[in-house]
């Protein structure tokens, strides 16, 4: 089912060049972009560039990198040297990074061909991709819905098969839910796996990088690729790469112990969202796996733990836009106070904004053991309960989000339902797990429901490998799958 | 009415925003602080407060920065002069 492996053969065996197959992405992000908003930019010239560069190799008979000429969409908070990365803001609107991210690096050194930055919340701080300079991004499967967010112009342009893969950011369930929304597979990895060096920062004990694809042999091969210690980011786990996509083809889920949280379970979720997971639970129940419902009493206070957590270091980490070493600067202010207070005035989108005052607030004298200090406590115990829980269970499986894709403004005025969204992704980020959304299925809409199963820290593997047996068991359909047959009409 | 002084933490997040959005702020996070009192019930006494492990043998370190020379550094600034990034006056 990879379509990675599908396009590098069609590539090693010269039936595609790169240089056609990177023309024919760039010309399909021109004609289905407009209405999607996925991409923000293509990075057209040093594509192209690159896939010269790769066909040469490919001509010469050398050895070549085992993906060259696969376009991926790289989220707009990812560096990449030379080109623009803004995070979707005026802030750093004309920002040209100096240095390309180490996952990005790593991907490119596997051949991949990074094809342009993809919308995104600002500064990944959004569940709808609503709070974008650019504009919302629309999702495939109905374009007055949103995509989620806040990676949702990633898992958008995946979804509506303009590139194969993607790459998105994961806070609180940035891939995860946009994943679930636009009927992609999206996954976390654990905190420490893949590195963190240049990705813009946002809540830094909490951001993850990490892959989107329609199928989950793809994102085991991203993941394998982007994977592995790095000396620039001082989280970076140091312990070996295992090879995810060779090990993919679990027979059964015989002897898998799946735990499935009540409160995840409840009215809360829709009734079309717990259809879909219950039925997929049948599957994984069929297939040999043993499931068992659980007490999970922690997920409101996860989401209250995060809605402190994260506005406090964002408000730390954003500090340094201030106008003076780089981004937007209002040039009217007449001392550096009013320079800086205005910059970020007029720089700052509303979330942004609301996300510093909130951080500033819990961090302030007064109120910090109150809330920041009260929080770290409470993460610890959501660490500890998690701990306990893969004792018993291998996989905990859950509804992805309460709903399927709602229609864009519904919660514009009304952060807090907004932030109820990720009720079920937040925790996962608390305690750094790795968590992956397959879709499942769709609601009376035709709209689709994701599935989240989350594993034990760097038990990606296993993650993996039921996550394929799953994905072959539900057999669902993508929206609009990648036309690497097109691609070969084409030419 | 919000119990948040919304002047004192704009002042400490150095943003400059309208009264408009200051009354939306404070009513918006009066009820994002609402929902946070579901922390009183966790009684966290005997677990410690989370902490990642940082490597000490890192490259980069803040006790020990690494110097990063590249064109675009100064190219990304408003306003780069030889020497330092210029800004207005401090003192009025």
């Amino acid at each position: 089912m990879s379509v990675l492996k599908t396009i590098q053969q069609l590539i090693h065996s010269k039936r595609i060049g790169c240089e056609e197959l990177v023309r024919f992405v760039l010309n399909d992000i021109q004609s289905k972009n407009p209405s999607v908003n996925a991409f923000i930019e293509p990075f057209e010239e040093s594509a192209i560039a690159i896939a010269k560069l790769q066909d040469d190799v490919l001509s010469r008979g050398d050895d070549s990198p085992v993906f060259s000429g696969i376009p991926i969409g790289i989220k707009d908070n990812m560096c990449m040297e030379g080109e623009l990365v803004t995070c979707a803001s005026k802030m750093l609107q004309g920002y040209r990074s100096p240095y390309t991210a180490t996952a990005v690096s790593k991907l490119m050194a596997k051949g991949f061909v990074p094809i342009g930055r993809t919308n995104m919340d600002e500064f990944a701080m959004g569940s709808s991709n609503e709070h974008s300079v650019y504009g919302a991004v629309s999702n495939p499967w109905a374009l007055d819905a949103v995509s989620g967010g806040s990676s949702g112009g990633s898992a958008a342009a995946v979804s509506s098969g303009m590139v194969p893969v993607s790459l998105g950011s994961d806070t609180g369930g940035s891939i995860r839910q946009p994943a679930s929304f636009c009927g992609v597979v999206g996954l976390k990895p654990t905190y420490g796996r893949v590195s963190r060096y240049g990705l813009v920062a946002f809540a830094s004990s909490l951001d993850q990088i990490g892959p989107f694809a329609q199928h989950v042999e793809d994102v085991a091969i991203l993941l394998e690729a982007m994977s592995g210690f790095d000396g620039h980011d001082s989280t970076s786990e140091n312990r070996p790469v295992e090879s995810f996509s060779n090990q993919l083809n679990l027979e059964s889920l015989k002897g898998q112990r799946i735990g499935v949280p009540n409160q995840l379970m409840t009215e809360m979720i829709s009734s079309d969202v717990r259809s879909a997971i219950s039925n997929t639970l049948n599957q994984m129940e069929a297939q040999g796996a043993h499931v068992e419902f659980f007490d999970f009493p922690i997920v409101d206070e996860s989401l209250a733990t995060y809605y402190i957590i994260a506005p406090a270091e964002a408000s730390s980490n954003l500090s340094r836009f201030d106008g003076v070493r780089y981004g937007y600067r209002n040039q009217t202010a007449q001392s550096l106070k009013d320079m800086i207070q205005t910059s970020r005035q007029d720089g700052f989108g509303d979330e942004v904004k609301r996300r510093i005052l909130l951080g500033t607030y819990v961090l302030s004298s007064g109120y910090y053991d109150a809330y920041y200090g009260k929080a770290q406590q409470v993460r610890g115990v959501v660490s500890e309960t998690y701990a306990k829980l893969f004792d018993t269970y291998d996989l905990i499986c859950s509804p992805t989000a309460p709903t399927t894709a709602f229609a864009k403004g519904a919660h514009l005025d009304d952060p807090m339902t907004m932030y109820l969204s990720d009720i079920a992704t937040i925790p996962v980020n608390l305690a750094g797990l790795p968590a992956l959304s397959l879709p499942c299925g769709l609601d009376a809409n035709g709209l689709p429901i994701g599935f989240q199963m989350v594993g034990s820290w760097f038990d990606e593997l296993r993650l993996l490998q039921v996550a394929n047996v799953v994905e072959k068991a539900m057999q669902f359909k993508p929206m609009h799958a990648f036309d690497y047959e097109g691609v070969l009409n084409a030419i | 009415m919000s119990d948040i002084d919304i002047d004192s933490i704009c002042e400490l997040s150095c943003l400059s925003v309208t009264e408009e959005q200051k009354a939306a702020f404070s009513m918006q996070i009066d009820k994002i602080l609402d929902y946070m009192s579901v922390l009183k019930k966790v009684k966290p006494s005997s677990d410690p407060a989370f902490e990642w492990p940082i490597h000490k043998d890192m490259l980069q370190r803040d006790d020990n920065p690494q110097r990063f020379e590249h064109p675009l550094v100064k190219d990304n600034a408003p306003d780069y002069q030889p020497g330092g990034f210029s800004v207005p006056k401090i003192l009025s």
